[in-house]
């Protein structure tokens, strides 16, 4: 047990250094002096300051050492310049992440609770509701997500005026901080993002009810006359936490995914919105470093998802003798 | 101790549960009256089929459906509704007929659709056929690749290329291709595992065979059913996939169109023009549900016929 998450852990760590090495290359294959890149052009006319980071990035050694400088540098936060505004990268990545963070939390929180839900309804109900609950997720993967947000935002906040269209409202900090108008304007967003996991995780969910359903403890349990609900409650649910569990690195994928054009929806200042108009501007630091910070939060969760496995699965835990 | 089945069979974006079975070649002679049974079980299909065919009639009719040109700004028609004479799906803010621009849009989120799903399947068949065939070391390196990336949120591919290559339609197809070749890859090195100690492939190596005669003459006829299938849904997604891509800017750019592209333009008519935003997204759905209906349809005939 310990040994495989270890082995998880490493490959994780591959997997980052494959995407550092593959970002730092294909950076370096963009056109333009890397000293462009590492000052942004406001700087550049600094002598003193080129010198000093020409030494400090090995810019004269070989291109692996250069790597390691580059390595080094992010390691410690330091992402060098953004090339449109000539701001620290680090400092408008910092600004993006809570409220991304924010964003990708409720959304998945929302999108395990819809999403289960939604599958033990479409395991146990019968007639029409199963029938519809059971062909909505299909629906849901191919209707784009940012149609989805867009139809939310006329519903609540153009037709009934009841929630904001766009924009965030931070809990903490500015001229009024307040939580119920973070919460209003987390709403939307949130629903919107959580709809395509939750599709995947209530198709995985009523799938393995459909499996359980066939089990003998289940046909015991109806048997000495408990109750459907609590039939689907007590026994249905820890069983399907399971293969949610095991799908976890592709529903985090899609999650991501969906946050980039859900944030662009909702004018969300996260990540997102950060790296697309960092593209449009070709400021190649803040994609670097967004790319690498989300490819980061990715591995991080899916691997924090592998050890919640270990946690709910006993037979993982507590392996038999042999 | 027990391994974990993190992943052990292939993940199907529509249906991770069931893995697709592999197809059998062999099937029983029929009659012909059975034969019509057999294809009015792919009824779902031609009602598809026929959604799609009118979006590629529209196309090459387009010039005697409509009298605007879809780039043309009329300032005096900007923002009709639905309905207005002339312009049967309304105009945007600067007048353009949306009729003609959804036209206008068809072969770039066709295309948008099928290149990358025909590309990312042609190579993940390659890939896996190969992997599932050749077994051993080459195998595993294969596999743990694909592992990898088969999770890998292809969002961030898809930004990166276009921060190198900039931002375009070739360049988006290459990403998106990029993000369905490991699926494609494992599934298809899990159908040629389950063939490749089948009677008649053990025959022909026995025969004296060549690796690559078998696989092209033998396996890959067995591989192709499903591959197909696979890839038609692969369309369904893309389309959608890629119209996000437009949506955000990274994909078909303007005065190009495609429906993601006109879904972003309409967004900012939301409050006044809803259809502006919510008819190219209709489309959308509608040309993607059709291809996943064609595949979903044929899988299980597939799978019932086994």
């Amino acid at each position: 047990m310990g040994r495989y998450l270890l082995s998880r852990a490493g490959s994780s760590l591959l997997v980052l250094l494959g995407a550092s090495i593959v970002l730092f290359t294909v950076i370096r294959m963009v056109p333009g002096d890397p000293m462009t890149i590492l000052l942004g052009s406001v700087n550049i006319v600094n002598p003193e300051l080129v010198a000093r980071t020409r030494a400090e990035y090995n810019l004269d050694a070989p291109l692996p050492l250069q790597y390691f400088a580059w390595l080094g540098h992010v390691l410690q936060g330091d992402f060098g310049r953004s090339l449109w505004t000539g701001e620290m990268v680090s400092d408008i990545v910092g600004r993006r992440l809570g409220p991304s963070l924010l964003l990708g939390l409720s959304a998945s929180m929302l999108g395990l609770v819809i999403g289960i839900s939604w599958g033990i309804a479409a395991g146990y109900l019968s007639g029409a509701g199963r029938a519809v609950l059971r062909n909505l997720p299909m629906l849901m993967l191919v209707i784009p997500t940012f149609s989805i947000g867009l139809l939310l935002v006329f519903v609540f906040a153009v037709s009934l005026g009841i929630l904001p269209a766009s924009g965030f409202a931070s809990p903490l900090e500015g001229t009024t901080p307040s939580v119920p108008s973070a919460i209003l304007h987390l709403i939307l967003p949130s629903l919107a993002l959580c709809l395509v996991p939750a599709s995947l995780v209530a198709r995985l969910t009523y799938a393995t009810v459909d499996e359980i359903e066939q089990e003998e403890f289940i046909r015991t349990a109806r048997a000495l006359g408990v109750p459907r609900l609590r039939i689907a409650i007590q026994h249905s649910l820890p069983n399907v936490l399971l293969p949610i569990i095991t799908t976890g690195g592709l529903l985090i994928s899609a999650l991501i995914t969906n946050a980039v054009l859900i944030e662009t929806v909702f004018s969300w200042p996260g990540i997102g919105t950060m790296m697309v108009s960092a593209v449009q501007q070709r400021d190649y630091t803040v994609v670097q470093a967004g790319i690498l910070v989300v490819a980061t939060a990715y591995v991080l969760t899916s691997l924090a998802v592998d050890a919640l496995y270990l946690v709910a699965d006993p037979r993982v835990r507590t392996p038999a003798q042999e | 101790m027990s391994s974990i089945p993190a992943s052990a069979e292939p993940i199907d974006p529509l249906d991770p549960i069931n893995p697709i079975e592999p197809a059998r070649t062999e099937v029983a002679r029929r009659d012909r009256s059975e034969r019509r049974g057999q294809l009015m079980r792919h009824w779902p299909s031609f009602v598809a089929l026929a959604v799609i065919a009118v979006f590629v009639i529209a196309w090459l009719a387009r010039d005697s459906l409509t009298e605007y040109s879809p780039s043309a700004v009329r300032p005096l028609r900007a923002l009709l509704p639905v309905g207005s004479p002339g312009s049967p799906l309304g105009t945007d803010g600067l007048g353009r007929d949306l009729f003609s621009r959804v036209l206008a849009g068809v072969p770039f989120s066709l295309l948008f659709g099928a290149v990358p799903a025909a590309a990312g399947m042609i190579i993940g068949a390659a890939i896996g056929l190969v992997a599932g065939y050749a077994g051993g070391r080459t195998e595993r390196v294969i596999v743990s690749i694909m592992d990898v990336l088969l999770t890998f949120p292809f969002i961030l591919l898809a930004i990166l290329v276009s921060a190198v290559l900039g931002a375009s339609l070739q360049n988006a197809m290459i990403a998106v291709t990029l993000s369905i070749l490991p699926k494609n890859a494992r599934l298809i090195r899990s159908q040629t595992l389950s063939l490749k100690h089948r009677e008649f492939i053990v025959a022909s190596r026995l025969a004296g065979a060549g690796a690559l005669p078998i696989i092209v003459r033998h396996l890959l006829p067995n591989v192709l059913p499903t591959a197909l299938i696979v890839a038609s849904t692969d369309v369904g997604l893309m389309i959608t996939l890629t119209a996000g891509l437009s949506f955000i800017g990274l994909g078909v750019q303007p005065p190009d169109v495609d429906w993601g592209v006109l879904v972003a333009e309409g967004a900012r008519y939301i409050t006044s023009a809803p259809n502006l935003a919510f008819i190219p997204s209709i489309v959308i759905a509608t040309v993607s549900i059709a291809f996943v209906v064609i595949a979903d349809t044929e899988r299980r005939i597939l799978r019932s016929s086994q």
